[in-house]
């Protein structure tokens, strides 16, 4: 769906009915955004709460140069990590990111398969999380993720391929099913 | 070679490998599958983007905090008959034209709307094309609405004093049918059917088509009030639904179009 020009002044000129037409417009994308970045359900509720406060704060610098959904997506992810750095979410991930002993999980987790990407996800250590959900997901490249976590860009490369390596076997009922005739003890070996 | 690592089969997923990895790819059945294996993890990866989910906010809550901090103005002017709709005001006669063609305009987006809804029944498209909202919109806002719906509200007396007071009650109605999409939705027995799920997914589709409809024919009248009302409550509609194809989904469940 597209938003106009005209909703948009409206809501800046502080019509609650483009202002809530945008919310109804964005939402479903933007707070999914906000689920996938941070995970726990209650803190994403009270995280979409601030960045919609955000969006429409900064609505007036918005100068249409980009889609709408594009820079409020851009404004979510931000909003986001900040609200994960305040509650020291990041702050530990950081710290793993610079723990190379936090070592790719062991077979034992293959008993442990997640239903999809999400639950999965969720088994990350934060770092990796937010590296692998803004990488493969949002489309961030690493040194924009170093950028906004503070990190290198090799540590956010670091980070990434070990949380791909764990989401691999997670998921490996469901990565392995989509090529027939594979077992997946054969085809996902832990070297 | 040895058998690569599984992070650097993670790594090349989306990256290339060096010659003496192509070549170990090649002779390796296992690692050859483990990078494919990578390579659909990350297909899926890409594929969350798409995803969309029931809203975490309440808009009530919402707009509450939005007051507050003064982004909603209370003493906003919404758009009047006078500022709505420019280009047919100024004449008295124009004024008239111009109300007849608001009143069939709602009738546009409910026959819009409704006649989704009977298109899919059909099997068609559920759309209008763009081209035919726009040649219709164009024809009410040129004065030539009776050719469209001329009948389409009957009685022609009016329990309003004013435009003013019709904007009023239709504000107030729009709330309203906010009010009874809500109640209706968390007394709505379909969420336990074993259908629910297909239910919700077809309403979402035409709501959506709807939206869009409303939405080409606000393109020809930003301002109007009326499809303005239309518009906001079929996104709200849409809001409703979605939290209900939320709920009876199955956990994990990807939900990216209807």
């Amino acid at each position: 769906m597209g938003t106009d020009q005209v909703l948009i002044q409206r809501a800046i000129e502080g019509d609650e009915r483009a202002l809530q037409t945008l919310w109804s417009q964005h939402s479903p994308h933007i707070d999914a955004v906000i689920r996938r970045l941070v995970g726990d359900p209650d803190l994403a509720a009270d995280v979409a709460q601030e960045v919609w406060i955000q969006i429409f704060r900064a609505l007036p610098s918005y100068r249409g140069e980009s889609q709408f959904g594009t820079w409020a997506h851009r404004i979510a992810v931000n909003r986001t990590l900040n609200a994960l750095r305040r509650t020291r979410r990041i702050a530990k991930a950081e710290a793993d990111i610079e723990d190379d002993t936090v070592a790719v999980e062991h077979d034992s987790e293959r008993s442990l398969l997640a239903a999809s990407i999400e639950e999965a996800a969720n088994r990350l250590s934060p770092g990796a999380r937010t590296v692998f959900m803004m990488h493969d997901v949002e489309g961030y490249t690493h040194e924009e993720i170093a950028r906004e976590l503070g990190i290198t860009p090799g540590g956010s490369k670091s980070q990434l391929f070990k949380a791909r390596a764990k989401l691999r076997r997670l998921l490996a009922h469901v990565v392995d099913g989509l090529t027939p005739d594979t077992d997946p003890e054969n085809v996902a070996p832990v070297f | 070679m040895s058998h690569l690592s599984s992070e650097r089969l993670a790594e090349l997923a989306d990256g290339e490998p060096t010659v003496a990895e192509a070549e170990h790819l090649a002779a390796c059945a296992n690692c050859a599958a483990e990078r494919s294996a990578h390579r659909r993890l990350l297909s899926m990866a890409l594929d969350e983007r798409d995803r969309i989910a029931p809203p975490l906010t309440e808009w009530s809550t919402l707009a509450v905090e939005l007051r507050e901090q003064g982004i909603i103005a209370d003493d906003y002017a919404a758009p009047t008959a006078e500022t709505s709709v420019v280009p047919v005001v100024q004449p008295r006669r124009h004024r008239r034209a111009w109300l007849v063609g608001l009143r069939v305009a709602a009738g546009l987006v409910f026959a819009a709307g409704f006649g989704a809804l009977g298109r899919m029944s059909a099997g068609a498209s559920p759309a209008p094309s763009s081209k035919e909202v726009t040649t219709v919109a164009s024809r009410i806002f040129n004065g030539s609405a009776k050719q469209v719906m001329p009948n389409v509200f009957g009685d022609q007396s009016s329990p309003f004093n004013s435009v003013e007071d019709a904007l009023a009650t239709l504000e107030t109605s729009q709330r309203n049918y906010d009010k009874a999409v809500a109640f209706i939705a968390a007394h709505d027995s379909t969420v336990q059917s074993p259908e629910a799920g297909e239910v919700f997914r077809t309403r979402l589709a035409a709501l959506d088509e709807m939206a869009e409809t409303s939405r080409q024919a606000l393109s020809v009248a930003p301002a109007d009030p009326v499809l303005n009302q239309y518009y906001l409550s079929t996104l709200g509609a849409r809001e409703v639904t979605l939290r209900q194809l939320g709920s009876v989904l199955p956990p994990g469940t990807r939900l990216t179009r209807f």
